[in-house]
């Protein structure tokens, strides 16, 4: 398996830029896109350990190697549709507010040459330009249990002007915040528990970090199936980069908590990570997920 | 300041008007109360005929004689779906007014 290398989409060519965009049309187009949408939704109904407020993916130590693994998945998935892809770019959203005079929507990620522009308020907030404009997003039905297709093409998106969501996005000194705390996550592993995981993931002393971004880009990347929207995945990889950057601080790697046996069951290091696309690549426990080098990758 | 204890027992209708004006989320959509009880209510927002039916671990939500929506209640004041998964509520109802709101912009389907 050769290397992988994340860089950060605004310092990437456009050629480049585009065939990570074309990759993640190909995905759409032969199915296997909406999948990473519907487990992304599941893995949010499954109670991990039973009757608790955490489940398989979030609100719990989980959430990070959860979607590490997901975003490995996701990156061999868009390297076999063109293998000139080096890795998955990542967005560097802390930065986005001081580089762009306090107006994050105004960056050229939001364009048409990266990732769409901001919706269309005119037209129902819908992306109606850029590399993602036909498509048509996976609605998750709550009366049914199962999933639509939305009827007409265009994501949605209200950066920073969503009702539902929030105006700010974090910036550096959130992630400065979340660097300082040096336990991964502690007793009783709750989804609010102050440790780096909590900073990250954004509840505890929240809303921050990672939750924010979802409600500022708001829209599609307001609900469970917020994988619609390929901005997930950008933001994802940051959050991806920043738990590596906080693991690289000592040597050995600082570790995952709770160690087996202690802790809520379905969120220990030695538990099954579940809901996921589970092909024979893809690690099978939070231990073997939580190394970024192992897994042959790196940022840049 | 509000109590967790006069939010939980449902506080009146004061209590919830102070959490909507901190909060914002009600807008200019008028609603109609009906309450039902301490741990019961129901009202309309958009057209929709909502009945809340709370616990003090959990809410379920029927909205419009649709499939219950599950509501998980960490503690007294913060509600939390798995439908809107990137932040919590201050009451169940803004929660379910903010769902509708979702549903009505084609992102979820209630």
């Amino acid at each position: 398996m050769a290397a992988r290398l994340r860089e950060n989409i605004l310092t990437m060519s456009l050629g480049a830029v585009s065939a990570v965009t074309a990759a993640f049309n190909s995905l759409k187009l032969n199915g296997s896109y909406d999948g990473f949408v519907r487990r992304h939704m599941d893995a949010m109904m499954v109670p991990t350990p039973p009757g608790s407020q955490s489940n398989a993916a979030h609100r719990g130590p989980i959430f990070l190697p959860w979607h590490r693994a997901a975003l490995w998945e996701l990156e061999t998935l868009l390297i076999q549709a063109d293998p000139s892809i080096a890795g998955l770019p990542y967005w560097r959203w802390e930065v986005e507010g001081a580089l762009n005079a306090g107006r994050p929507q105004n960056s050229r990620f939001w364009t048409a040459d990266y990732v769409g522009t901001d919706g269309d308020s005119a037209q129902g907030n819908r992306v109606l330009n850029g590399p993602f404009k036909d498509w048509q997003a996976t609605i998750y039905d709550n009366g049914s249990r199962s999933y639509t297709t939305r009827s007409t093409a265009g994501l949605v998106r209200r950066l920073g002007r969503d009702p539902s969501g929030s105006p700010n996005l974090p910036d550096q000194a959130q992630v400065t915040d979340a660097l300082s705390y040096t336990k991964y996550d502690v007793s009783p592993y709750q989804y609010d528990t102050n440790g780096f995981r909590g900073r990250i993931e954004g509840w505890a002393g929240g809303p921050r970090m990672h939750n924010l971004v979802h409600r500022w880009v708001g829209g599609d990347m307001l609900s469970g199936t917020s994988p619609n929207d390929p901005v997930f995945w950008l933001h994802h990889c940051n959050v991806d980069r920043l738990w590596w950057s906080w693991q690289t601080r000592s040597t050995p790697l600082r570790p995952y908590a709770p160690i087996s046996p202690d802790g809520p069951i379905g969120q220990r290091s030695g538990d099954q990570l579940t809901g996921l696309l589970g092909t024979s690549w893809t690690a099978a426990a939070v231990q073997d997920i939580r190394n970024a080098a192992t897994l042959g990758y790196s940022f840049h | 300041m509000l109590s967790r204890r006069m939010l939980l027992l449902g506080g009146g209708t004061l209590a919830l008007s102070v959490v909507f004006a901190v909060t914002g989320q009600l807008g200019d959509t008028a609603d109609v109360d009906a309450s039902a009880g301490d741990r019961d209510s129901e009202f309309t927002y958009r057209g929709r005929r909502v009945r809340l039916r709370e616990s003090r671990t959990m809410v379920m939500a029927g909205i419009s004689g649709r499939g219950e929506v599950h509501i998980e209640r960490p503690t007294a004041n913060r509600f939390y779906s798995h439908l809107v998964p990137f932040q919590e509520f201050g009451s169940s109802r803004q929660l379910v007014t903010t769902l509708i709101d979702l549903e009505d912009a084609h992102l979820v389907a209630l």
